[in-house]
């Protein structure tokens, strides 16, 4: 599992730190902005590589919602949750980047990275045969191509139920829409990649 | 959410279907689980749905992210400082100085300002056309001038034929 999986449910339970971190930056204190960064930098750079699957984008995209959250310091008022926000924010640059055409070497980058990379799974275990990591790479680019299949709005709230663990009237807050919206987008998007994914056996890639 | 599933498929409303997305994510509870796993033993459905779901989930699971740059912090800093640094009339500078005005200020303001500048121009423009009433269409100008012309014309011929037949009657016929 990734690295961005469990992080999100602990920073729910954290709701009133983050908002009382915020407040501290309110009144100048950068040491608590650190603090948010660190916390929040991972799950979030996370869930904008799988979203445009660029990583210099994500990255750029994740600065940009740190330098707004800042920005804002002045005006923060505690009124939804810290995560909320920073999701919400993340949300409306990542759709804005994929309308803009501003990842267009994704896909060429992707290929870059694939060339080189390993799976860190198997790279673990006894070392992977060349077939396994080939076996590998294609079963990873199938759920790669069938994420980015989706359109936006369903890859989002995709990646914020499976990968941040958020529950349906959080997404809904982000996505400012309505609970029932939600689970419409996330039952239309999980058909998508029923019919697109299901043929990989539950063991098959672990 | 209903756990009377002895009577309700989750598969046959939106509403329900939720429950069977939370048991592939582990997220019902005990007595929801044990439920789901009832209705599940018996339906066929539930099962395939189940089996489908938890292969996506099984595949999704093996998609890492890569690694955030280590740089990540020390080049966000870089742009705050940046920021900090900037002249106020600098892009960054006036982004800092609207970021002082919550929406709830700026929004009336700029729907207030755009209405005062409305007004004056209208204002403005009022008082600076001439109030010539031009035609629009020159060619239909033309035809009525040349309309005109014609009927006074026709006037006039039929006025000097009256003038001629009058002075025809006065005149003695010359033998
Ligand atoms: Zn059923």
């Amino acid at each position: 599992m990734s690295q961005g999986v469990n992080t999100f449910g602990a920073a729910s339970a954290a709701l009133d730190f983050d908002a009382e971190l915020m407040l501290r930056v309110k009144e100048g204190d950068e040491d608590s902005f650190r603090v948010l960064l660190e916390k929040h930098r991972n799950p979030l750079v996370h869930f904008l590589y799988r979203m445009v699957q660029d990583q210099p984008v994500a990255e750029e995209l994740a600065q940009e919602v740190f330098l707004r959250i800042y920005r804002s310091r002045a005006t923060y008022e505690p009124t939804a949750k810290f995560t909320t926000w920073l999701f919400r924010i993340a949300t409306h640059l990542a759709l804005n980047s994929l309308r803009d055409g501003k990842n267009e070497r994704g896909q060429e980058r992707l290929d870059d990275e694939r060339d080189g990379e390993l799976p860190t799974r198997q790279v673990a275990d006894r070392g992977p045969t060349v077939e396994q990591s080939m076996l590998y790479q294609a079963r990873l680019q199938e759920v790669r191509d069938a994420i980015a299949s989706l359109p936006e709005k369903q890859r989002a709230a995709v990646l914020m139920h499976k990968y941040e663990e958020m529950d349906y009237s959080q997404i809904a807050k982000v996505l400012e829409c309505s609970e029932s919206a939600v689970k419409s987008l996330l039952f239309r998007a999980y058909e998508t990649l029923r019919s697109r994914l299901a043929h990989m056996s539950a063991g098959g890639l672990k | 959410m209903n756990t009377n599933l002895e009577l309700c498929c989750p598969l046959k409303s939106e509403e329900t279907m939720g429950m069977l997305l939370d048991y592939t994510a582990g997220k019902l509870d005990a007595p929801q689980t044990a439920a789901l796993e009832g209705h599940m033993a018996l339906c066929m459905d539930c099962c395939e749905f189940h089996s489908a779901q938890d292969a996506v989930w099984a595949a999704l699971d093996c998609w890492e992210a890569a690694p955030v740059s280590m740089d990540f912090n020390h080049r966000l800093w870089q742009k705050i400082d940046a920021e900090k640094a900037a002249p106020w009339y600098s892009k960054a500078g006036l982004r800092n100085l609207f970021a002082q005005f919550s929406p709830s200020v700026w929004k009336p303001a700029a729907s207030l300002a755009a209405a005062v500048l409305l007004v004056t121009a209208g204002f403005v423009l009022d008082h600076t056309t001439p109030h010539v009433n031009v035609p629009s269409n020159s060619d239909t100008l033309s035809v009525s001038l040349a309309e005109a012309d014609q009927l006074a014309q026709t006037l006039s011929d039929i006025q000097l034929l009256h003038q001629m037949e009058a002075a025809g009657a006065e005149t003695p016929e010359v033998e």
